[in-house]
C-alpha cells in the first residue's frame, strides 16, 4: 500500500501546489471562505478527515504541515468500508464474502463495484464534484479510464514506485478476458457516475439561482469538450461556415463509446444539453433522470474481447475526435492485453505449438508499436504544454483513426492464435 | 426646401440619430426598421464626389490651408485603408468573405456591379447579414434610408468604403455651409443639429472609431463570435492616437495650425455670414454664431486647448471612450438577449484569451492574469480598461474632487466584472444591469476628459504611470493589454519629444532621432512582437498577416514586456 499513490494523498494535503489551488478558488469567491472550498476538495482528497469530523460537526480545514497527518487523507476504509462491524472478522479462515459486504464491507472484487468506486472520486458523483472552477485554478482535468488506471498501478515503475496493493491473477486465470471486462465496467461506472455527477450539478444549479458555496455554477464548463474552446487562434479555423459554430460538444470523455448507442442509454439528454449552449439545469435534471435508470442495465456479463473488438474495429461517431480516439486506442489496448492473457493460458497448458508462439509474438509486437505511436500522438506535446501532438497538424486526428483502423484489422488476426488452440 | 446638389441620382436621405432609430413606425418591415423621422431631422448623404472636388485638390483648398490643410482627402484616397473597406470584401478577400458568409457576396446584389442590394424575398435573410458587414464595411449607417424609401439602395457609393460622411455625417444640410469662414464660427450645438459630426471634439471622435472598432450594438456594429470563428480577423484593440497616426490622420490638431482667421478674438477677424444663411437657408440663427472659433468651441472652458499635447489627448480621451464602448456594447447587447431578442451568450463579448489558450499544467498558471471572479469563468476582457487608471488619475491630478466620483465608478466596473463571472458567462440580466449602471458614471467621466486641458505635464504624469511598476492596475500578463499600453507609451513619447502630429511634417534631426528611438522600443530582434505596427495602409493586407499576428498572440512574452517597460522606466528624463 506505500507505493499505491493513494496513500501520498495526506501528504498532498500540506503540499504548496494544494494550498495555490484552494487560495486561488478562494479568492475568487466573495461570499466563500476556504473551509467550505476545501470540504469540496477533502471528499476525494480527504475522505478520513471527513469521516473523523463527520458527526461531530466540527469545522473540516486545511491540515497544517507539520501538524500529525494521521487519520488524513485516503485510508483503508475510503475505499474498503468502514470497518467497524467486519474488521475482527475479515481476516478470520471460513469467513465468507457475503457476510462480510452485509457487514458493511465494499466488494471491491466484483468490477462494477470497483468500478463506481474508482469512478466515484475519478469521475465524480452526487458528492464529490471537481469542476472547471477547480481546472482553471490548477486542478488537472478528469480524465478517467478503468483498465489504463488499473495498469498504471499494477505497472511496477521504479522512478515512481506506483504498485498496486491487489492482486487480480487470480480472476485474470479463472475468468476469461478479465481485462476487456474491466474495461467495459468501466466504461458503464463512468458513465453511471458521470450522470450522477451531471444530475447533482444540474439540481444544485437550478434550486439555487443565488450564488451560494451549495449551488453549482451553470453551464458547468468541464461537461464539455475542452478543445472546443480550448483553440490555438489560427487563420480561417471553423473551416468557412457561418452557421453553427461555437458550440461545444458535451459528455465527450465520459459518454465517448455510446455514440453510436445514445438514444438507447442516453435518450434526450444529449440533444437537450446541446441546446443553444447549455440546457436549463431544470430540463437538464428532467433528461438525466430516465438516462440514469437505462444506464443502470447497461453492463453486459458476457462481454467478451471480441465483442469489444467488432465495437472498436470502426470510427466511434461520426467523425474522429481527441476524446473519441483516445477511448478507442484505450479500448484497443484493453483488447490486446485480453487477447495476449489468454494467449499466455493456452500456453501454459501447452497447447500452442513454437511456431504459433513466434507468429504470436510478432504479430503482437507489430500491433504494440503501431498502438504505441498513436498514444503518442494522442498525448500532450510536452511538459509545460497540454496540447495533444494529433491537434498540431490539419489531419492529426485523421491519420490516428486510420492507424487504429488498421490495429484493430491486426488485432481480429491475432485474435485467432488465442482462439486457435481451443 | 432641402439644400442639395443636382446630381439626384445620387442623392440619398437619411435620419441621422446615433441612438434614436429604434422608435419608427411604418408599414412593411423593412420601413418599420428604418423609416425617416420627420423632415426637421432628415439628413441626406451627398455625392461624395461633391467633398473630394475641393478635398483632395489643394488648389481649391488654398483659402482653408492654415485652418484645414490643403488636401486632407488625398491622404484617405491614397493610403488610408478606409476607403478600401468595400473593394477588399468584394474583391482581394472575396474568398475569407464567402467563407465567412457561406454564400457568395455576388448572390444579395442586383448586378455583378455589386452596387444596389437584391430585393428578392428568397434572399432576404442574406441581405440582412451582409447589411450588417456593411455597417462598418461602407458608409451606410443604421437608420439611414434612400429618398424614395427604397431600402436596398446604399446611401453612399459602397465602393467608396468608410467615406467622407461616415463619419464627418451626411452633409446635406451643412455642405453648402462649411466651406464658408464664418462656419469656423458657428456653435458645436448647432453644427450638430444639421446632421454635422463634431470631430475636432476628441471624445466625440474616440466614439465615432470605436463605433466599428470597438463595436456598437446600437448602430448594429458588432462582430460576433461566429464570424471571428468562420475567419474575421480579431479586432486588436484600440488606442486612438496610435491608430490615428498609423491610418494616417489626414487631419492636423489644433495646436500645430497656424493662427488661423476667427480663432480667437485677436486673430483676423471673419464675417458672421448673414447672409450667406438666409440665400443657404439654412437653420442657424444668429445667437448661434459666436465671436470666435474658440468660444463656439470651447465656450467657457479653461483656456489653452490650443496649446494641449495633441497625442496625449487622445491617449487619454480614448482609455475611457474606449471602456464605454465596450461597456455599452456588453450591456445592449446582454440587455437584448435578457429580452430574447438576442443569443447568450455571445462569445465575443468575453476575453478571448481566456478560452484561447493552451492548456498549461500548473506552472502555467502564473503567467494568466488573475481576475476578480472565480477561475474558469470566461471574464469580461481586460483590455478595454487597461489604460483606464491613466484617464482617472488625469482627472484627480486636474481636480482632486473627482476622486470620490471615480472610486465609484471602479466600484461599477468591479460589480460588472462579478455580474460576467457570478456563473459561467454571467446572467445577461445581470450584466445589463450593471453595464447601465456604468454608464453614466463613464457619460461623466467621458464628458470632464474632453473639456480638461493636456499640457507637458499630463503627458508625462501618464508615462510615468505607465512605465512605474505598481503605479497603475494594469495586469500585463495579457496581451492585449500589453498592446494597449505600449502603444500608449509610443504616442506619449512623441508628444513628450514634441514630434509634429500632422502626417508628413517635416522632422529635425533630433525629431528624426527621437522617432525612431521611439518606434524601436517594443521591438525584439528586429521583429514587432506586439504587433504594435498596424496593416492599416492601402500597400498592407490584414489576411496576409493574420498567421504571423495570431501566432504573436499565442506566443506573447509577459516576462520580456514586463522588462522593457522597466528599462523605459529607469532611462533617465
Amino acid at each position: 500500500m506505500q507505493h499505491d499513490p493513494h496513500a501520498k494523498a495526506a501528504a498532498m494535503l500540506v503540499s504548496p501546489e494544494f494550498q495555490e489551488i484552494i487560495n486561488r478558488l478562494s479568492q475568487g469567491k466573495d461570499s466563500s471562505t476556504s473551509s467550505q472550498v476545501y470540504l469540496q476538495c477533502a471528499h476525494c482528497h480527504d475522505p478520513e478527515g471527513i469521516a473523523a469530523a463527520g458527526d461531530e460537526g466540527v469545522i473540516l480545514t486545511t491540515p497544517q504541515s507539520g501538524q500529525s497527518q494521521a487519520a488524513r487523507g485516503i485510508g483503508c476504509e475510503s475505499c474498503h468500508g468502514g470497518a467497524k462491524e467486519w474488521l475482527s472478522q475479515h481476516y478470520q479462515r471460513g469467513i465468507s464474502k457475503s457476510s462480510l459486504v452485509a457487514a458493511g464491507m465494499l466488494d471491491t472484487e466484483n468490477l462494477l463495484a470497483r468500478g463506481r468506486l474508482c469512478a466515484s472520486c475519478h469521475v465524480g458523483d452526487g458528492v464529490r464534484d471537481m469542476n472547471h472552477d477547480m481546472i482553471a485554478a490548477g486542478h488537472p482535468p478528469l480524465r478517467f479510464e478503468l483498465a489504463a488506471y488499473h495498469r498504471k498501478l499494477t505497472h511496477h515503475d521504479p522512478a515512481t514506485a506506483r504498485q498496486s496493493h491487489w492482486d487480480d491473477a487470480r480472476p485474470r486465470i479463472a475468468t476469461s478476458d478479465f481485462e476487456t471486462r474491466l474495461w467495459a465496467a468501466g466504461q458503464i461506472t463512468s458513465a453511471q457516475s458521470a450522470l450522477a455527477l451531471l444530475e447533482s450539478r444540474a439540481r444544485r444549479a437550478a434550486s439555487s439561482a443565488e450564488e451560494s458555496p451549495a449551488s453549482a455554477p451553470w453551464p458547468e464548463l468541464s461537461e464539455y469538450d475542452c478543445f472546443a474552446c480550448h483553440q490555438r487562434l489560427r487563420p480561417t479555423a471553423g473551416g468557412g461556415k457561418l452557421l453553427g459554430l461555437g458550440l461545444p460538444t458535451w459528455g465527450k470523455w465520459n459518454f465517448a463509446l455510446l455514440l453510436d448507442q445514445d438514444p438507447l442509454f442516453l435518450g434526450d439528454l444529449r440533444r437537450e444539453m446541446h441546446k443553444a449552449f447549455a440546457a436549463e439545469p431544470d430540463s437538464a435534471e428532467r433528461a438525466v433522470k430516465p438516462a440514469r435508470a437505462a444506464m443502470m442495465n447497461a453492463y453486459a456479463e458476457d462481454i467478451s474481447a471480441h465483442s469489444v473488438l467488432r465495437q472498436l474495429s470502426k470510427t466511434i461517431g461520426d467523425k474522429p475526435s481527441w476524446e473519441t480516439l483516445c477511448h478507442r486506442y484505450l479500448g484497443l489496448l484493453a483488447v490486446e492485453k485480453a487477447i495476449g492473457d489468454e494467449f499466455q493460458k493456452l500456453e501454459l497448458a501447452g497447447s500452442v505449438s513454437p511456431h504459433q508462439r513466434i507468429g504470436f509474438n510478432r504479430r503482437r509486437k507489430e500491433i504494440d508499436q503501431a498502438l504505441r505511436a498513436v498514444g503518442d500522438s494522442l498525448s500532450f506535446a510536452d511538459d509545460k504544454s497540454e496540447w495533444p501532438r494529433a491537434l498540431n497538424t490539419a489531419d492529426g486526428l485523421t491519420r490516428a483513426n486510420a492507424a487504429l483502423d488498421a490495429a484493430a484489422e491486426r488485432l481480429e488476426v491475432l485474435q485467432t492464435y488465442a482462439e486457435r488452440g481451443q | 426646401m432641402i439644400p442639395i446638389s443636382g446630381q439626384s441620382a445620387f442623392v440619398f436621405c437619411a435620419v441621422f440619430a446615433l441612438a434614436a432609430f429604434q422608435a419608427f413606425c411604418g408599414t412593411d418591415d423593412v420601413r418599420a426598421q428604418e423609416s425617416p423621422q420627420p423632415s426637421e431631422s432628415r439628413f441626406y448623404f451627398n455625392d461624395t464626389d461633391d467633398c473630394l472636388r475641393c478635398h483632395s485638390n489643394s488648389r481649391e483648398m488654398r483659402d482653408s490651408a492654415k485652418f484645414i490643410g490643403t488636401a486632407p482627402a488625398e491622404i484617405w484616397e491614397k493610403l488610408d485603408k478606409h476607403s478600401q473597406s468595400f473593394l477588399l470584401l468584394k474583391g482581394k478577400s472575396r474568398e475569407l468573405t464567402n467563407s465567412i458568409l457561406g454564400f457568395d457576396l455576388r448572390e444579395v446584389f442586383e448586378g455583378d456591379e455589386m452596387t444596389i442590394l437584391s430585393s428578392e424575398e428568397k434572399v432576404a435573410e442574406k441581405v440582412k447579414l451582409v447589411k450588417s458587414c456593411l455597417r462598418c464595411h461602407a458608409t451606410w449607417p443604421m437608420g439611414s434610408v434612400h429618398p424614395l424609401g427604397k431600402p436596398h439602395h446604399p446611401v453612399v457609393d459602397l465602393n467608396l468604403g468608410v467615406s467622407c460622411q461616415g463619419c464627418h455625417g451626411p452633409a446635406s444640410k451643412w455642405n453648402g455651409a462649411h466651406s464658408k469662414m464664418w462656419w469656423r464660427r458657428v456653435s458645436n450645438e448647432a453644427k450638430s443639429k444639421l446632421g454635422f459630426i463634431d470631430l475636432r471634439d476628441s471624445v466625440v471622435k474616440a466614439e465615432v472609431c470605436t463605433s466599428c472598432h470597438v463595436g456598437s450594438a446600437k448602430e448594429e456594429r458588432f462582430v460576433r463570435h461566429e464570424w471571428y470563428a468562420a475567419g474575421h480577423p480579431p479586432l486588436p484593440g484600440f488606442e486612438l492616437a496610435s491608430f490615428s497616426a498609423q491610418m494616417p490622420a489626414h487631419w492636423k490638431p489644433l495646436r500645430e495650425k497656424e493662427d488661423f482667421e476667427g480663432r480667437t478674438a485677436t486673430s483676423a477677424p471673419v464675417p458672421d455670414g448673414a447672409a450667406d444663411r438666409v440665400v443657404l437657408n439654412i437653420n442657424i440663427s444668429d445667437a448661434d454664431i459666436k465671436p470666435s472659433y474658440q468660444e463656439a468651441n470651447f465656450g467657457s472652458l479653461k483656456p489653452g486647448p490650443f496649446a494641449d499635447q495633441p497625442r496625449t489627448r487622445e491617449v487619454l480621451v480614448s482609455a475611457a471612450v474606449v471602456l464605454r464602448s465596450y461597456v455599452n456594447l456588453a450591456g445592449d447587447h446582454a440587455a437584448a438577449a435578457a429580452e430574447g431578442r438576442q443569443a447568450w451568450p455571445e462569445f465575443a463579448l468575453y476575453d478571448c484569451a481566456a478560452c484561447h489558450h493552451e492548456l498549461r499544467r500548473r506552472e502555467g498558471l502564473a503567467a494568466r492574469p488573475m481576475r476578480r471572479g472565480p477561475p474558469g469563468r470566461p471574464p469580461f476582457p481586460l483590455w478595454p480598461s487597461a489604460l483606464f487608471d491613466l484617464a482617472a488619475q488625469h482627472l484627480v491630478a486636474e481636480e482632486p474632487a473627482s476622486e470620490g466620483r471615480l472610486n465609484e465608478l471602479r466600484t461599477s466596473l468591479h460589480d460588472l466584472e462579478r455580474a460576467y463571472t457570478a456563473r459561467p458567462f454571467g446572467d445577461a440580466k445581470q450584466i445589463a444591469a450593471a453595464a447601465n449602471k456604468l454608464a453614466p458614471q463613464l457619460d461623466a467621466l467621458c464628458g470632464e476628459l474632453g473639456k480638461s486641458r493636456f499640457d507637458d505635464q499630463a503627458t508625462r504624469r501618464a508615462l510615468t504611470l505607465l512605465v512605474t511598476e505598481g503605479r497603475a492596475e494594469i495586469d500585463l500578463r495579457d496581451y492585449s493589454t500589453a498592446r494597449q499600453v505600449a502603444w500608449a507609451i509610443r504616442e506619449l513619447s512623441k508628444d513628450e519629444k514634441r514630434i509634429p502630429y500632422e502626417f508628413g511634417a517635416t522632422l529635425d534631426g533630433r525629431q528624426q532621432q527621437a522617432l525612431e528611438h521611439i518606434e524601436s522600443l517594443f521591438r525584439r530582434d528586429n521583429s514587432d512582437p506586439l504587433m504594435l505596427s498596424l496593416p492599416a495602409r492601402q500597400d498592407r493586407f490584414v489576411v496576409d498577416e493574420l498567421p504571423a499576428s495570431l501566432k504573436a498572440m499565442m506566443d506573447y512574452d509577459a516576462e520580456w514586456f514586463r522588462k522593457q517597460i522597466s528599462l523605459i522606466g529607469a532611462q533617465p528624463k
